[in-house]
């Protein structure tokens, strides 16, 4: 590995496109420090923590603290993300975008262009929105029309340079620019909380208890690491036999694979059911009411992860429930959004191929989808193990940590897939085919 | 010749063996991979730090 990356480091194309993605990270960071004009940071850092939730942790993890300063950046990339989910959503169901998006190169422009521009609309939306809610709670100096006005060109300002580094990314340096700019974020907390939840763990009055804690601990991050690889890293082999195609003895009909990943959906499932859940609580919050009493203090307080593992109150555990099943049926629904069975099938048949034993067309759809579903079903109990059990040993023993399996599960897909794109270029400079024999 | 059209129901579909199967990293490469996480992580904390560093700098110049 160490030569791997002696060897990237010294081509110099690599180097180059490793140097974008230092700069980049570097001045997202230094503006991510710089709050709004008009805000003070260190009154809305009071406020996140007085009124610290599940919508707003996960919120300031995707925007690496940038919403706790109130920069530019507060927003972070997330109405990009949005927007390309909600276009991806639509390309399903309305005609002209799937259109576009088989009408090749061109196609696919316009739907970037549309993304764009619903990116930057979510991003007026929601930052009038926050620049509303937060003047009517004082923590925006000027309360008038124009200091809402700022803050919102500003927000809107800074979703769009992120969304520029992300393009820049795209277009010099190595990996996902959007992919990239959520794994900078979500790093910058990471020590911050893994210091805070040691030293919590190691605080307690034996030391030997405190020492079991800690090493527990580790392990159990380790686990959580080595699940997520598998996770990642697991796939079906889909055998595919191409007869039009012949090796280069011209006897046998060439072979291929097409691999199918266990983990389809990726953390989707797990961000949409956190989201859907968060909703009712982001409404309370912004507008100042509380949880109120009767049913909706029950309600709320079981949409709150925090009260899941809570012993004394065994009724908010349903939300338990709710969210696993929440997360099951949104890695089925995202399922087809991400695999396309049709897709696939056809382009096997256009490419001369077939799966051995599986007639082309419909059974092949149907072959392929089964597959899928399958995987689907494994990469969602083990997306749940990554996702539940830490948060419910941390209930159970009352560790308030915001490190969590999505993060990891971002961390751990960029950083590998970042990798293995070093290595295929590397692999692509290094090969000179018929001319090195 | 008149050409039969085959209806499939997915649910009737049989689960065959080969359908069954996944191929998982192998443990050398776990390891490998979760070495390059940890330390990818790393380097790339370190830089966080050092951009909010800079970031704090430039706030007390520009509001000092």
């Amino acid at each position: 590995m160490i030569t791997s990356i002696k060897q990237a480091l010294t081509t110099r194309d690599i180097r180059r496109k490793l140097e974008w993605m230092v700069v980049i990270i570097f001045i997202t960071r230094a503006i991510s420090m710089i709050p709004v004009p008009g805000v003070d940071a260190s009154v809305f850092k009071q406020w996140i923590t007085a009124n610290s939730n599940d919508v707003l942790n996960l919120f300031s993890t995707f925007t690496g603290g940038s919403f706790e300063h109130f920069s530019m950046f507060a927003l972070g990339i997330t109405p990009f993300i949005t927007a390309q989910i909600i276009i991806q959503l639509m390309t399903g169901v309305i005609t002209p975008l799937s259109k576009l998006q088989k009408k090749g190169e061109h196609g696919l422009k316009i739907i970037k262009l549309i993304t764009n521009i619903c990116a930057i609309v979510l991003a007026v939306i929601q930052s009038c929105c926050m620049a509303i809610g937060f003047s009517k709670s004082g923590l925006i100096a000027s309360n008038g029309i124009l200091g809402i006005l700022l803050v919102t060109v500003f927000m809107t300002a800074g979703t769009g340079i992120m969304m520029w580094f992300a393009h820049i990314l795209n277009k010099k340096s190595i990996g996902n620019g959007v992919s990239i700019l959520l794994m900078t974020n979500i790093i910058s907390r990471l020590p911050g909380e893994l210091a805070m939840l040691f030293k919590e763990l190691a605080s307690g009055e034996k030391a030997l208890q405190s020492s079991i804690s800690v090493i527990v601990a580790v392990v159990i991050l380790a686990i959580m690491l080595i699940v997520i690889i598998y996770m990642i890293e697991g796939y079906h082999p889909l055998h595919v036999q191409y007869s039009q195609k012949m090796s280069q003895s011209g006897e046998n009909a060439e072979t291929g694979q097409i691999p199918i990943k266990v983990g389809i959906a990726g953390v989707m499932p797990v961000i949409f059911a956190s989201s859907l859940m968060a909703i009712p609580q982001m409404v309370a919050t912004i507008t100042g009411k509380g949880y109120g009493s009767g049913f909706s203090k029950v309600f709320l307080n079981m949409m709150s992860q925090k009260n899941w593992f809570n012993g004394e109150n065994q009724i908010y555990s349903l939300g338990l429930l709710i969210y696993l099943g929440l997360i099951v049926f949104f890695a089925f629904f995202y399922l087809p959004m991400t695999f396309n069975a049709a897709e696939i099938s056809d382009h096997i048949r256009k490419s001369g191929g077939f799966i051995p034993g599986v007639r082309a067309g419909e059974e092949t759809e149907f072959y392929i989808t089964k597959i899928s579903r399958r995987l689907t079903s494994i990469g969602v109990v083990m997306l749940i193990c990554v996702t539940v059990i830490p948060m419910a040993i941390c209930g159970a023993f009352g560790i308030t940590t915001t490190i969590n399996g999505t993060s990891l599960i971002i961390v751990i897909g960029v950083v590998t897939e970042t990798i293995q794109q070093i290595q295929l270029e590397m692999a692509g400079r290094n090969y000179c085919g018929l001319l090195c024999k | 010749m008149k050409e039969t059209v085959k209806e499939y129901d997915i649910d009737k579909m049989p689960m065959t063996d080969e359908m069954k199967y996944i191929k998982w990293p192998k443990a050398g490469k776990v390891a490998t991979e979760m070495i390059s996480v940890i330390l990818g992580s790393a380097v790339i904390a370190m830089l966080i730090a050092a951009g909010d560093e800079i970031g704090i700098a430039l706030l007390h110049i520009l509001f000092a």
